[in-house]
């Protein structure tokens, strides 16, 4: 019975259990505890769990060397809603027009043919969204988002990134793959990035090129 | 290959892209497998120490296999090496879930209160089935041993809870006090 709870039991099987559920309530009756006990492990609040990409990138040697500790110092927590963090309750309404600034835009120096941009979002305006981006450093520019799969925050590619009035959104939180790098990036350089959005258009951005070590810092501070 | 080991094997070429991604995708099952797992250790470290080993181990990762049982494997061996008997489970467990966010944590509480009376190799099938998701051939190749023991030391797990639960009602009962008993 344990084992038909988690789908694991074969068809034989299933069928030698049900033929001896049909005589036993003893074992009808422990099988509704094992019912009971098993909704109630499965029905928890989602645990918030830490995001320490960041402090761990860090650490990690870019060639060759054994990796060495950094005290994990991300404090972004993973929004485990479907869409962007949404902080205060709306007043004035989400068809006021909306107001979005995006700063701290920051690129870990990628070493392949992707990068990655994470960036602050805020919206003091009403509702909009985030539909998509370019740049002329790499061919596409994909959105990415935290989703939840039964209680596992996965990572998924988005259409549109929902920027709710009073949204702010720590960089960190959702990010954007550069996909198709035209050329090189090194710490120290900067392009630009041009985010649009669907009420409010086209907004410019400026990404810094940084190294994996300076990434964690430079999340903490945007 | 499933992304996540699409991830390990890019990673493993040297694309630290793909390694951000890898640990984006993976780092919510290996923290709460340390959180559960750790012995009362904080789940942070343990979580670290687990892409500390990975990223050694990495090199010789084969991507024929899963990377997220790869790293659940190594995140287990981390937990074994940490837990102390000496710690007290269940206020390092509180302490463990309430670190992080201000939500209403009363029912993981509960939750992480039932397993504390569980340990072990019966702790560990439990929570890489119930909490983590893991199918039963998954979870065997985590703990490394046959999946029909893995299906024997969840069943084991279940029974030990629900005798748990009894006592409890049982004991609260003669004391008077209420209790939030199974059904």
């Amino acid at each position: 019975m344990s084992a038909r709870l988690d789908g694991e039991l074969g068809r034989d099987e299933a069928a030698t259990l049900d033929h001896h559920l049909e005589h036993c309530s003893r074992c009808r009756r422990r099988g509704a505890e094992l019912e009971t006990l098993h909704r109630r492990v499965r029905v928890r609040a989602a645990e918030d769990v830490p995001d320490l990409t960041a402090a761990i990138l860090a650490a990690a040697p870019s060639r060759g060397r054994a990796p060495r500790r950094v005290v994990a110092v991300a404090a972004t927590v993973l929004a485990v809603v479907g869409a962007a963090v949404t902080l205060a309750a709306v007043t004035g309404g989400g068809m006021a027009s909306p107001a979005l600034a995006a700063e701290g835009a920051v690129a870990p120096e990628p070493s392949g043919s992707s990068g990655v941009v994470y960036l602050a979002l805020s919206n003091d305006g009403g509702d909009d969204a985030l539909v998509g981006a370019s740049t002329t450093v790499a061919a596409h520019v994909e959105l990415h988002r935290m989703a939840t799969d039964d209680g596992r925050v996965l990572m998924e590619p988005t259409d549109a990134l929902v920027c709710s009035p009073g949204l702010v959104q720590d960089a960190g939180t959702s990010h954007l793959m550069l996909r198709g790098l035209r050329r090189p990036l090194r710490p120290g350089d900067r392009f630009d990035l041009e985010l649009v959005f669907e009420r409010s258009g086209r907004l410019e951005t400026v990404v810094d090129v940084v190294t994996w070590s300076d990434l964690p810092g430079r999340l903490r501070d945007a | 290959m499933d992304l996540v080991t699409r991830q390990a094997v890019a990673a493993r070429r040297g694309d630290r892209t793909a390694l951000a991604e890898l640990v984006r995708l993976t780092q919510a099952d290996v923290w709460r497998t340390c959180a559960h797992l750790g012995g009362g250790a904080d789940p942070d470290d343990l979580t670290q120490e687990t892409y500390v080993r990975a990223l050694g181990a990495l090199p010789r990762f084969r991507g024929d296999a899963s990377a997220r049982t790869w790293l659940l494997g190594i995140a287990r061996r981390v937990c074994a090496d940490h837990v102390r008997r000496a710690v007290r489970g269940r206020s390092a467990m509180v302490r463990a879930f309430t670190r992080h966010a201000g939500g209403d944590h009363a029912e993981a509480h509960a939750v992480g209160d039932l397993l504390t009376a569980l340990d072990g190799d019966r702790r560990q099938a439990f929570v890489l089935t119930q909490l983590i998701g893991l199918s039963y051939v998954e979870a065997a190749e985590v703990m490394g041993c046959p999946v029909g023991t893995v299906r024997s030391r969840v069943a084991r797990a279940r029974a030990s809870l629900l005798a748990d639960l009894a006592t409890a009602a049982s004991d609260d009962r003669t004391s008077g006090r209420q209790h939030a008993g199974p059904g």
